[in-house]
Formats: C-alpha cells, sequence, structure tokens
C-alpha cells in the first residue's frame, strides 16, 4: 500500500511534541512530551478524565491536535489519517464485525491490503495461534466468551504486523482472574513480537505488571515517566504516591529546616527535597514496633481501630494522635497471627529509615 | 441441595413462566379473533360456490388474462415503490442516524409530521401538486426545464410518486433502528485497520444496517400490495391493482368467492417472497450482534 507512514517494521519509535488539545477552555492535553523507544511497552496510567485516552486517540489519528508533533519514527504523522497510519488498535469493547467469522474479522486488515488468499490464510492461522485461537476460525463472534473475543481482536490488530499497537483499556471489560490472565499473555505476546506498544488503563496494578515504562498523567500533564518499580519506590509527587499503590500520606511540619512530623525528625536516606512536605507510608513497609526497636525506626504513636483478614495477609487500620489513620499489612504467617495487637490496643507503628520517602505536594 | 428441593424449584420456574406466558393471552387471543378467523373464513369462501365445493374461482385468474395484468401492474408498482423509498429512506436514515440524539428525534418529527394528517387528505394534495396545470408543472414549466406539462396523475408515475410519500417513513424508521445500534466504535476498528471510510461505510456499516432494510422493505412492499385509496385516487381508474379488483368484485358484483380468491392468492404470493427473502438473506447472522 503507497502513503503508509512506515513499512511494516516492530521496532518504530514514537515521538511526541508539545502536543496540545483543548476542549473550550479546558486542556485535555497540556503541552505533551514523550519519547517512546522502538518496542517499548509503555503504559499512559491515570485517573478518568486525566487525558489519557485523548492522548491514545491522537496517536491513533482519530483525534486531530490543536498544535503538536507526532512522529512514528522520522515519518510526521500529526496530520495523517488515521488509515494510513499502519497502527493496530484494541478498543475496550473489542469492536469486532459481528458480521463476519473470527476468521473474517482477522483476515480484514489483510484484505484491506490486498494481500492473496493463500497468504492471508497462513497469516490468520498464525495470529490465531498466537493468541491460542486455533481452529477458532469459523466461529460467529457472538458465541465467543468475553476472553476469546478479547483475544480475536488482539490477533486482528497484530495480524498485519503493524507498526504500533495501541490498546485502550482492553481487559476493564474482564473479570478478576481473567484479566490477570491476559496481562500476563499480552505481556508474552509483545515479548515475542516486540512491537512498540502503547497501553492505556486506570489500573495501576495492570501497569505496574505490564509495563516496561509507565507514564502517570493527569489533567493533561505527565505527573511522572519512569519504569515500575522507580515510580512505586521513589514516586515525584503525592499525586504518583496516592495513586500508584495504597498509601497514606503524613504531613509534615511547616516551616521546618529538617524534616519534622509534629516535632519529632523523620529519619530517611532519602535526598532530602527542600519541596518536600509529605511522608509516605505504604502499608506493606510499616511494622509495629516495641521499645528495642530504636535507631533506624521512624515511630508513629497510635490505637488499634480494626484488624481485617484478607486471607493473604491483614490489615491494620491505626489511628494517630492526629486524627491520621495508617494502614499496615502483616503476614497471615502463625507467629504473625499470634502476635497480633487486640482492638484498641495502644501500639507503635515503625517505618524504617531506608523505606521513608518524602514527596512535595506537585512536580516542580 | 438435595435433588427433591431442585426438583421443586424447577417446577416453581415452570409454573411461573406459564404464568408470565399466560399474560399475553389476551393479545393472542385478540390475534385469532380478528386475524386467523376472517382469513380461514376467506380461504374457506373462496373454495364453495352455492352448489358446493368449486375451484371455479381460482381457475378464473389463470384463465382470464386481465387478472394476470392485475397482478403484474400491482407488484411492479409496489416494487418500485419499494426501490425508490429504499433508495430516497437509506441516505435519511444514515443522516439522522449520525447526527446528535436531539437534533435526530426533531429530524424523525419531521420524517414523521405526515401520518398526522389524513391519508385522504395527502392524497388528493398529491392531486392538486401533480395535475396538468398543478405546482410542480407550472413550476418546471416557468424554469423553462420543460415546455409541454408532464402527466403525471393517472397513470404509472402518479400512483408511484403519492405511495412513495406515503410509504417513507415505514422505510426511514427500521433503518434508522437499525443504524442507531450500530456501534460506531466498528467504523473507527474498520479505519484503524487501514480501511478508507468509504470502504469501512461499505463493508461495516452497509452490511449491518441490511436487517432494517430489509424489514423497511417487506414493510414498505406488503402495505404496497394492498394499497387502495391512495393508487385509486392518484391512477384515477387507469391503474387497476388487486385491491380495487377485490373490492369491485365485493361490492359491485357481491361475488365473495372471487373476491376471496384474490386475497388469498396475494396472500400465498406474499408469504412465498418472505420466505424466499429469508432463504436468500442471511438475517439470524446479520442479527447475532443483538447477543
Amino acid at each position: 500500500m503507497t502513503g503508509q507512514a512506515t513499512s511494516s517494521g516492530a521496532s518504530i519509535p514514537i515521538t511526541i511534541r508539545k502536543l496540545v488539545k483543548t476542549y473550550g477552555p479546558y486542556r485535555a492535553l497540556d503541552a505533551i512530551d514523550l519519547d517512546i523507544a522502538g518496542g517499548e511497552f509503555l503504559t499512559l496510567l491515570g485517573p478518568s478524565g486525566s487525558g489519557k485516552s485523548t492522548l491514545l486517540m491522537a496517536i491513533a489519528g482519530f483525534l486531530r491536535p490543536d498544535s503538536g508533533l507526532i512522529q512514528f519514527g522520522a515519518a510526521d504523522v500529526t496530520r495523517l489519517e488515521p488509515h494510513r497510519r499502519n497502527i493496530g488498535v484494541v478498543f475496550q469493547n473489542y469492536a469486532l464485525f459481528p458480521h463476519m467469522s473470527v476468521a473474517g474479522n482477522v483476515a480484514y486488515p489483510l484484505k484491506l491490503r490486498g494481500i492473496g488468499k493463500a497468504e492471508t490464510a497462513k497469516r490468520v492461522a498464525w495470529a490465531l495461534a498466537l493468541v491460542k485461537l486455533d481452529g477458532f476460525g469459523e466461529r460467529n463472534i457472538h458465541q465467543l466468551s468475553g476472553g476469546q473475543r478479547q483475544r480475536v481482536a488482539l490477533a486482528r490488530a497484530i495480524v498485519f504486523e503493524p507498526s504500533v499497537l495501541l490498546m485502550d483499556e482492553p481487559l476493564s471489560a474482564l473479570d478478576k482472574k481473567l484479566r490477570e490472565h491476559m496481562q500476563i499473555e499480552i505481556r508474552r505476546l509483545h515479548e515475542t513480537l516486540r512491537v512498540t506498544t502503547v497501553y492505556v488503563t486506570h489500573d495501576q496494578r495492570e501497569a505496574l505488571t505490564m509495563s516496561d515504562r509507565i507514564a502517570v498523567i493527569n489533567h493533561g500533564r505527565f505527573a511522572q515517566i519512569g519504569e515500575p518499580k522507580a515510580l512505586y519506590e521513589r514516586p515525584a509527587s503525592k499525586f504518583v504516591a496516592e495513586f500508584i499503590g495504597d498509601a497514606t500520606l503524613l504531613a509534615l511540619d511547616e516551616g521546618a529546616k529538617q524534616p519534622t512530623f509534629r516535632g519529632l525528625p523523620v529519619k530517611t536516606k532519602d535526598k532530602i527535597n527542600g519541596a518536600a512536605s509529605y511522608v509516605v507510608l505504604r502499608p506493606e513497609k510499616l511494622r509495629l514496633v516495641d521499645k528495642k526497636d530504636t535507631a533506624a525506626w521512624n515511630r508513629f504513636a497510635g490505637t488499634v481501630d480494626d484488624i481485617v483478614y484478607q486471607g493473604e495477609s491483614v490489615l491494620l487500620s491505626v489511628r494517630l494522635e492526629g486524627g491520621e489513620t495508617l494502614f499496615l499489612r502483616q503476614g497471615t504467617d502463625q507467629q504473625s497471627l499470634q502476635n497480633l495487637p487486640a482492638r484498641h490496643a495502644a501500639v507503635e507503628v515503625g517505618l524504617h529509615a531506608d523505606d521513608t520517602l518524602l514527596v512535595p505536594e506537585e512536580y516542580p | 441441595m438435595t435433588p427433591h428441593a431442585a426438583d421443586v424449584l424447577e417446577g416453581d420456574a415452570r409454573r411461573e413462566r406459564l404464568r408470565l406466558l399466560s399474560l399475553s393471552a389476551p393479545a393472542t387471543l385478540l390475534v385469532l379473533i380478528i386475524l386467523l378467523l376472517p382469513v380461514g373464513w376467506l380461504f374457506f369462501l373462496s373454495f364453495v360456490d352455492k352448489d358446493g365445493f368449486t375451484t371455479a374461482n381460482y381457475m378464473r385468474l389463470v384463465q382470464n388474462e386481465a387478472y394476470f395484468e392485475i397482478f403484474k401492474v400491482t407488484f411492479l408498482s409496489s416494487f418500485l415503490v419499494t426501490v425508490i423509498t429504499a433508495v430516497l429512506g437509506y441516505p435519511l436514515a444514515y443522516l439522522l442516524s449520525q447526527l446528535p440524539r436531539r437534533l435526530a428525534i426533531i429530524g424523525l418529527t419531521v420524517v414523521l409530521l405526515p401520518f398526522w394528517t389524513s391519508l385522504l387528505v395527502r392524497t388528493y394534495a398529491w392531486l392538486v401538486l401533480l395535475q396538468r396545470k398543478g405546482l410542480v408543472n407550472s413550476t418546471l414549466m416557468s424554469l423553462g426545464i420543460i415546455d409541454e406539462p408532464l402527466s403525471l396523475v393517472y397513470n404509472m408515475p402518479g400512483v408511484v410518486i403519492g405511495m412513495v410519500h406515503i410509504m417513507l417513513p415505514f422505510m426511514v424508521l427500521p433503518l434508522y433502528a437499525t443504524m442507531r445500534s450500530i456501534d460506531p466504535m466498528l467504523l473507527r476498528a474498520a479505519i484503524s485497520l487501514g480501511a478508507p471510510r468509504s470502504r469501512a461505510f461499505f463493508t461495516v456499516f452497509a452490511p449491518l444496517s441490511l436487517p432494517g432494510l430489509i424489514a423497511g422493505s417487506l414493510l414498505v412492499f406488503i402495505y404496497c400490495l394492498g394499497f387502495y385509496i391512495t393508487p385509486q385516487i392518484l391512477g384515477g381508474g387507469r391503474i387497476n391493482l388487486v385491491s380495487m379488483k377485490i373490492l369491485e368484485n365485493a361490492t359491485i358484483y357481491s361475488d365473495w368467492g372471487a373476491a376471496s380468491a384474490l386475497g388469498v392468492v396475494l396472500l400465498a404470493a406474499t408469504l412465498l417472497l418472505f420466505k424466499a427473502i429469508q432463504m436468500l438473506v442471511p438475517v439470524d447472522r446479520l442479527m447475532g450482534k443483538a447477543s
């Protein structure tokens, strides 16, 4: 096909510069800059209305940005029509053609590209095998389960070896077990194909599981871009710390030279940022401490409000003297269970200096 | 749960289904009384005369060439009206289905507006518009498009024009309903897979709108087969349809047997046609998306 953005090749980098899209006074995309490496799996993560889907639709070409630049490799595609971009898109509701069989759906992009019958049959079989749907070719779409439909949508999006694969919350309609299974499958598929992939989700755990890098987006801007571990262990702002994983954030005392919480110094190995104004407390990084543990621990005194047994862990909520509630997670091995405090007991919660993170209100 | 309890539950479920089904009894009864009984009576009448069983009513239809001509004209006019309403109605329904819902409702109201006036009034209005010195002819002549007035009434074009106008909403409504239910994401998906807009329309939208087109066409066609008032007035007696012949037989000659036979043949022809379309078009497959 002539006039296409790129020939089919698996590892095309995407460059986005100063991308702006406004709806009236509302800035859906506020001068977005993003570099996606060839073959990378990048996840756009954000709450609803953050601009993540808007950005994906701009990359797909369904939405014309007000200004800015989108490049696939060296080719400027900002104004290129979507059908010439050679992208595979997996939509949230699958968007399978109900009047075609499974094989008909998967063959559709090949037919458009004028590929011969024998070659089409071969490629369709290849794509269906890749998503583990061998032998489903003649089925009707309405005979398939949700998970199977998702696989067909995936096969259809990769069968023509697109330069870029875009996925818009593809797993949100599936139940939890199936979703977790499909996350691993998509991850494996990406490792096989190495196609540059942009994945949109609002599920932070999904983002952590699947991505090479995560771009956290809020109010049309990136709050932080980084590898999953970096984002979880080193959030750059209050928003990221709260959005990824569970965390209680305690406000540090204002105006103090060294970080203090209600007059007590907060020990940390974190490089102290002048703007740091919160200490991050994640449930799995907290534990109950007694008088013997001292030097390396930050201590927070409170009373146990509630103890919730959740199977793989026990979640304790502890109310501090100032009224804030902390959550801490404990294992369910026998020793931990036996040492659980009683409800309403006074306890001290410890956060090790190595695990103590301080974050600013806003990322500069 | 014990097997016994399961049986009890199943019995309960069965009774509940029956009870719900019985709610439709009045409607079923109504259909039985006002539809099946008269049609059965019609069927019976067409096979009897004062001497008992006879096939004379049907023999006459086969032997008399005039009847063949009448059936031909009836089916031809119905076919023309169906095709023209489809050609006019499809783009209209497409436009309405793509509009924001609020505008679409206004548009649909305009489409349905003719229903608010009597059929007779609309038909006579066409007579006024289409006659030799009517609005259409005088406008075309003053614009210099034609020199001689066109003969637009008391012939096939007149009958077809009038019937198309009356029938258009019956085409637009099912088409609109079907088109509205087509997920716009499907077109996006087609485009993302490499289809230009027009190709996406013809490979995805058009086939998915086919059930609406078939429903609309059947509605219009079947209605047209028995249409009486409009073709009677606009045909001015020169266009003879089955409906007119039935009326003639029943009221002028009081020959209920002949009238019934015509009705039965028309009904049989319609059912055959219906079956043929069902076999030609895989409606079930197209409807599969409903699940």
